[in-house]
């Protein structure tokens, strides 16, 4: 049938920031479907507050709203826009959240608007109760789940001995907290335990509820897509490694499935084709199954089902080569899956996908590079990104997937001491599995633990255990041999052993690896991903590496071609934003006939769209592959300038292989800046700042240019975590935490913070903006709110920023896009920072001006200059907006010896925009889904200097109707003024009473601007913390207070006796 | 052990040798599928052929006592990308090697299967063997096998036997049936006999059926033609009779529909189907070379599957002639369920 003639306007709702454990980056996919949906001339209204996205962009056909995707924001957008539908399936939880809201408004039904690839019935299914229903109304086994109530009574003991069967999984559901989980094995263990939970004095039934414990069974995940003629592709069927104890999302994920054989995936899908028929869907399922074999039979539960774009439908877009993007979208809006063709494969959507190779996905954890922090793995997600291997067989896949993940060196020091424990101590680690139980879990098998002796503790699955000891096989032999031998070689780059690792191994330089490999002759074959097996050729061209196999690569030919490094898996500090800049580059070497190869394999990479790019490489980013693809491709031009610090390390290694960095000199610009940042130019101050391997010259810094410091370093050449510290007992502190090989230490100066994007030709400069950073709590820049234009910076001021600026690029001497920090104090200017590469708020800043600043980075890399390309020297104009970017906190759950180190990390970020800077910072807290509410309980503290403005603040909230609370001195303060004031303890005193009274929501507004000391600063990051992990807004600057103030009182009226 | 895979141009693909260490020769054949390798090697159709697997790996799963599709496996060996060993300890599986050896079938792993599928993608049949060495005197033997002729011959039963039920009685023609498809009759109480592919009209006469199929096997229509044309005349349109993958290429040669040899044999389980009149779409298990051409189908059809690779007909129903014809199979093994309702059909045709 063809499609359903009355949609001519499809609102798609997006999936906001990037949040670590919820939301995976599905910008790739909502890109595709907004393909889909303009080629048939419908009108796509897209809402999105996230900045750094390419669905975003602006193009004909579209619609975009950098708005919050509240409900509030969203009806004011639906009753603009009167869309006839709206599609769910690309904004992750978000948008199912807010389509349960709009449901429940009232205002689908009132305006006649359709829901699309969402209907009431899958709307249920997050409800754990509700699904059990409904499953078990259709005959599928669900797990057992006992919900407590109040009325249980002394009935209780013989009712639980009777129904419940163990081991048993207790859930205590704890509000504005992640519910806790627990085992228990016997009947005596959960009554022993209830006896001592009831002895609480919040005790009651009604918070447990237990179910079946399926945490020992296999998770298998299958993608399924429906057609409104009832018609299903199944897309994807992937296993854990991992049981259902630890998250799917942080465990390793292998596809196609290995452990399945036809009948039980027969059974598999005659179950999901049921739920699916069940529900009605027209649009994708993904579903969780819990699986426990015995013999030949499988005892199946189904664990959850989404019916949204999930992260394992990426992995089928990209190693199935399924275009689930576009043919979710066009079966939404009624076409049959037999009328669509998938645009990458050629193939009728119809079509399942085969796969002659292994995709295994590896979860990624922020910040676990450094070695010192660490995850425990369980039922909640806390990896931020992921790669995805791809290769022939196993072995080589899964060692794709740690060489994008894991640092080589570190993976194998790990395996190394763990080697060197005991079977006791392997044992105990593997049964408290963390960001390194991979590694940990090789070690044992290295060990050699049996599979009998593996399996009760971590419930691997025989293939996989084989699959691993042949790893270590391999491994021992390598480094036992004297004299490797050709076979040995090739049956190492056979199963993936990278360079590095072999070089590792041997003991020896990794050019001596590389040596050896031409010796032999041994390079590696690239084979074309597709979804047929090989049968039939795809329409875009993506490869992978293998050794040993049949080459299937040709040079691209192309006049002018460029190598670009993708990005690496999402992580704080490494956003979509460098994604953002990647794909705006490559769109404007198109234009300039550049054949673009990229290297990545970040399955949710947009930048990566295969369609985008005129070959991709899916393999992990590293020097190796980078220089294997160039020199098989015959490339001299890489390009990094938007990749993000890290690749642009791999700089000097790619030139010292003959390579070009695009804009970059051969010599290192370190040099040029270093110097630069020691003898600033003229009317720049210099901050004064050490580094020392001797702890008494730090001191000695110190005593010299007093407190506040921020004090950072090095430790085993991994830069740690650095903080502001305001007295000697935490300088201690952070030197006993960090164990530092180098200290450097800065006087730490207040003031107002700019950040300048500049571009130069290596003659001229160009700026297209300044940025100021407002609520700077610490020395993170992206976790501060960003401001454009800049609100406390004179025309003058603007002047001399843009006037420094030139003169300190014209002096690094090369072209490109450049990122200054500057701080402002008073009459004095600091430089602090200049980076020869993009930073972080490119996109942000591209977005406000609405003018492509990327586009503009890139032609001056390529040799353009900026006068014939009509940049003026100097600031770019701006508009009459005010563009805030907020960053996005996630809770990152690792342990870390560093008290210094906020849990909360920004792991995305959207904008405000608005005339005004008070309401743009309203949006952009709104946004960032930090309610900030209209009553309430509000937290104060602040230090002594502020009293003054900080009492008329709190005059303010008061007329408001807000309630205060403080700390003692804070509070008699405000008491002296005549406001009502209660008292809190401060936390280090009692943690209980102010960080449980946020927790529970009974503090809906945090304002803490404190002059810290040692225990202060520790405070402020658990009561930071603790209020962000809450959704409550948290204000560090009493300016960005009285700015939502100003929304709050416009916003309220007044009420006062008179 | 280091083995060989050669092919009748002289190419030689080196690999790991498991199973049985014998020479074989055969015909080479691509298996797409992920799922299911223990069906597909014991499937009859596969009978004379060396089946590659593009799966990246089989065995992982074991061989296990309800999957045999013959007890006998009669293909001359399999090649794969890579094998699983010892998977489980657990008594309910036998591993890969270990049955490979027992059936005296030869199997190559580590070998690159991608590029013999591109070589079958340019050419339509392959000769190879699986050797010890890749010297002349090899490829000499390669050369001088002649591939069998009349498959049916060699895999089907020899002598007539019953599958007895209490309900509808089938007449089952054995050109390389497949135990799921019996399973499937047996769930529907359908008793069975299975005669040889030589049986006379005569034999199924006797036997009084209320409905005939004519199974899936290895081999051309035209070979069968002879036997199958006197049974045809005497029963169509009389008795429902259901064709099933060589039964079906034989069926439409009957009644003169214009067969296409397809561009890549279908040898795998995501072909889709789609029934033109309700637009269902079925994932279908297809082991076929052959297709129908739909402008050649004179025959008002009630059902008319077409397969959505190649738009030719894949099977057809029409309830007053009584008869059934799917290129695919529909008890799935490898494959998924959705066509199993055929089965349900041809129960409702005999009624």
């Amino acid at each position: 049938m063809p499609l359903e003639n009355d949609l001519d306007k499809i609102l798609i709702i997006g999936s906001g920031p990037t949040l670590v454990g919820s939301v995976a980056e599905m910008d790739l996919l909502a890109t595709d479907a907004i393909n889909a949906l303009v080629e048939e001339d419908i009108h796509v209204v897209l809402v999105n507050p996230n900045p750094a996205t390419i669905s975003t962009d602006k193009r004909p056909g579209v619609t975009v709203y950098l708005e919050p995707m509240s409900l509030d924001f969203l009806k004011r957008i639906i009753r603009m826009e009167e869309p006839d539908a709206i599609m769910t399936a690309y904004g992750s939880t978000t948008a199912l959240k807010v389509a349960h809201e709009l449901s429940q408004d009232g205002i689908l039904q009132q305006m006649g608007i359709k829901l699309l690839t969402l209907n009431k019935r899958t709307l249920m299914m997050d409800d754990q109760q509700k699904r059990a229903a409904f499953l078990k109304n259709i005959g599928i086994d669900v797990n057992q789940y006992w919900q407590l109530s109040e009325d249980i009574d002394e009935n209780l003991i013989k009712k639980l001995k009777e129904n419940v069967s163990f081991p048993v999984l207790v859930t205590k559901h704890q509000q504005y907290l992640h519910n806790l989980h627990l085992n228990f094995n016997n009947f005596d263990d959960l009554i022993t335990y209830f006896k001592k939970e009831s002895q609480s004095e919040t005790f009651s039934w009604r918070h447990y509820s237990l179910t079946e414990d399926l945490s020992s069974w296999e998770e298998v995940i299958v993608n399924i897509i429906r057609d409104s003629a009832g018609n299903v592709a199944f897309v994807n069927f992937s296993d854990s490694i991992e049981p259902v104890a630890i998250n799917s999302g942080d465990s390793v994920t292998v596809m196609p499935s290995l452990t399945l054989n036809n009948d039980q995936v027969q059974q598999l899908r005659a179950i999901a084709k049921k739920i699916a028929d069940n529900l009605k869907v027209v649009g994708i399922l993904s579903i969780h199954f819990a699986i426990n074999h015995h013999g030949t039979q499988i005892d199946t539960k189904v664990l959850a089902i989404n019916s949204r774009i999930t992260r394992s439908a990426v992995w089928s877009q990209r190693a199935g080569l399924y275009s689930v993007g576009y043919i979710v979208s066009k079966v939404a809006i009624g076409y049959h899956l037999n009328e669509i063709t998938d645009p990458m494969s050629g193939l009728n959507a119809a079509i399942e996908p085969v796969q002659d190779k292994i995709a295994v996905k590896m979860p990624y954890w922020s910040l676990s590079e450094s070695g010192s922090n660490h995850y425990s793995l369980g039922k909640r997600m806390q990896a931020s990104g992921e790669a995805l291997g791809i290769g022939q067989n196993f072995e080589t896949a899964f060692l794709k997937g740690l060489d994008s993940m894991t640092n080589t060196r570190l993976a194998l020091f790990i395996f190394k001491s763990e080697l060197k424990k005991s079977k006791e101590e392997i044992k105990k680690d593997l049964i408290h599995p963390d960001e390194m139980h991979m590694i940990k879990l090789l070690a044992a098998i290295a060990k050699g633990f049996t599979f009998q002796e593996l399996h009760p503790i971590i419930y691997l699955h025989p293939i996989y255990f084989q699959k691993f000891q042949h790893i270590i096989k391999i491994g021992k032999k390598l480094c036992t041999e004297d004299k490797i031998s050709d076979n040995l070689l090739l049956e190492a780059k056979k199963r993936g052993f990278s360079n590095k690792l072999i070089s590792y191994l041997r003991n020896t330089d990794i050019s001596n690896v590389d040596k050896r490999l031409n010796k032999s002759n041994l390079t590696p074959s690239y084979l074309q991903v597709d979804g047929s097996a090989g049968m039939y050729r795809p329409k875009v061209n993506v490869f992978y590496s293998a050794y040993g196999s049949q080459d299937e690569f040709t040079p691209l030919k192309a006049k002018k071609k460029v190598l670009i490094i993708g990005m690496l898996p999402l992580q704080v500090s490494v956003t979509s934003e460098f994604d953002y800049m990647i794909s705006h580059a490559i769109k404007t070497l198109h234009k300039n006939n550049y054949a673009i190869i990229l290297l990545s394999n970040n399955g949710e990479s947009v930048a990566a769209r295969y369609k985008d790019v005129d070959r991709m490489y899916f393999d992990p980013i590293t020097a190796e592959n980078i220089i294997k693809i160039a020199r098989k491709e015959n490339i001299k031009d890489v390009l990094l300038q938007f990749s993000g610090k890290k690749i642009n390390a791999l700089g000097q290694t790619l030139i010292d292989n003959g390579l070009h960095i695009l804009g970059r000199p051969d010599v290192n610009p370190k040099d040029n800046i270093k110097r630069l940042l020691r003898f600033p130019i003229r009317g720049l101050k210099q901050n004064p700042s050490l580094t020392t391997t001797d702890k008494n010259m730090a001191i000695k810094f110190i005593k010299a240019h007093g407190f506040p410091i921020l004090i950072g370093g090095i430790s085993k050449e991994v830069k740690q975590k650095s903080a502001v510290i305001y007295d000697m007992p935490a300088f201690e502190k952070y030197l006993t935490e960090n164990q530092l090989d180098k200290i450097s230490v800065s006087h730490f100066i207040e003031g107002n913070k700019y950040e300048i994007t500049a571009i130069s030709d290596g003659k001229e400069v160009t700026i297209p903006g300044i940025i100021e950073h407002l609520e700077q709590s610490g020395s993170h820049a992206s976790d501060s709110i960003a401001v454009f234009r800049p609100q406390n910076l004179s025309k003058r001021g603007q002047k001399r920023l843009t006037e420094c600026s030139t003169k300190l690029i014209k002096k690094v001497k090369m072209r490109g896009i450049f990122t200054l920090h500057f701080l402002s104090v008073g009459k004095s200017l600091y430089l602090l920072q200049i980076k020869p590469y993009a930073g972080h708020n490119v996109a942000f800043l591209s977005q406000s001006l609405g003018k492509d600043i990327t586009a503009c980075a890139t032609e001056v890399l390529i040799g353009k200059n900026l006068k014939d390309l009509d940049y003026d020297k100097g600031l770019w104009p701006t508009n009459n907006f005010i563009h805030v970017k907020m960053p996005v906190f996630s809770y990152i759950d690792y342990n870390s010896g560093n008290t210094f180190d906020s849990k909360m990390k920004s792991s995305g970020s959207v904008m405000g925009r608005d005339t005004q800077l008070a309401k743009a910072l309203y949006k952009g807290y709104e946004a960032s889904d930090l309610h900030i509410p209209s009553y309430g309980t509000i937290f104060i503290s602040v230090r002594d200097e502020d009293k003054k403005r900080v009492t008329q603040l709190a005059h303010r909230f008061d007329r408001l109707g807000f309630k205060i609370v403080a700390t003692e001195g804070t509070a008699n303060m405000f008491a002296e003024a005549g406001i009502t004031t209660g008292i809190v303890t401060k936390v280090h005193n009692n943690p209980h009473n102010l960080l449980e009274k946020i927790r529970q929501h009974k503090i809906v507004m945090v304002i803490n601007v404190t002059n810290l000391s040692d225990v202060a600063s520790e405070d402020a990051i658990r009561i930071r913390d603790q209020a962000l992990n809450t959704h409550i807004p948290v204000f560090s600057s009493i300016e960005t207070a009285e700015l939502i103030l100003d929304v709050l009182e416009s916003l309220s009226l007044t009420t006062q006796p008179i | 052990m280091k083995r060989y895979l050669i092919l009748e141009d002289g190419s030689s693909f080196p690999g790991e040798g498991i199973g049985a260490t014998i020479i074989s020769t055969g015909e080479l054949v691509i298996q797409t599928s992920n799922f299911g390798y223990q069906e597909a090697l014991t499937d009859p159709t596969n009978a004379g052929k060396i089946l590659v697997f593009t799966t990246p790996m089989i065995g992982s799963t074991g061989i296990n006592a309800i999957d045999y599709e013959s007890i006998d496996p009669t293909v001359k060996g399999i090649i794969a990308n890579d094998v699983a060993w010892n998977i489980s300890d657990s008594e309910t599986f036998q591993d890969l090697d270990s049955f490979l050896k027992e059936k005296n079938i030869p199997a190559i792993f580590n070998v690159d299967t991608r590029a013999l599928v591109h070589r079958l993608m340019e050419e339509n049949t392959i000769k190879a063997s699986i050797m010890d060495t890749n010297d002349e005197h090899a490829f000499d033997q390669i050369k001088a096998l002649v591939l069998p002729k009349n498959k049916s011959a060699m895999v089907s039963t020899k002598n007539a036997y019953a599958a007895p039920n209490v309900g509808k009685t089938v007449a089952v023609l054995d050109l390389g049936l497949k135990h799921s498809m019996l399973r499937e009759l047996s769930l529907r109480k359908i008793n069975v006999t299975v005669l040889p592919y030589d049986a006379s009209v005569r034999d199924i006469e006797n036997l009084r059926p209320d409905g005939i199929i004519i199974s899936n096997g290895p081999g051309k229509a035209d070979e069968v033609e002879t036997n199958l044309a006197p049974i045809f005349d005497h029963f169509y349109s009389k008795q429902p009779i259901w064709g099933i993958g060589l039964g079906f290429l034989a069926l439409s040669n009957y009644l003169n529909f214009e067969l296409v040899t397809l561009p890549e044999e279908f040898n795998g389980t995501n072909y889709p189907v789609i029934e033109q009149n309700s637009n269902q779409i079925w994932q279908v298990a297809m082991n076929i070379d052959q297709l129908v051409l739909p402008d050649s189908v004179q025959l008002q059809m009630d059902q008319e599957y077409f397969d959505l690779h190649s738009e030719l007909l894949a099977g057809f129903s029409n309830n007053k002639e009584k008869v059934i014809a799917t290129a695919f199979n529909a008890e799935g093994a490898p494959g998924s369920l959705d066509a199993q309702v055929i089965f349900d059909d041809f129960v409702k045709m005999m009624e």
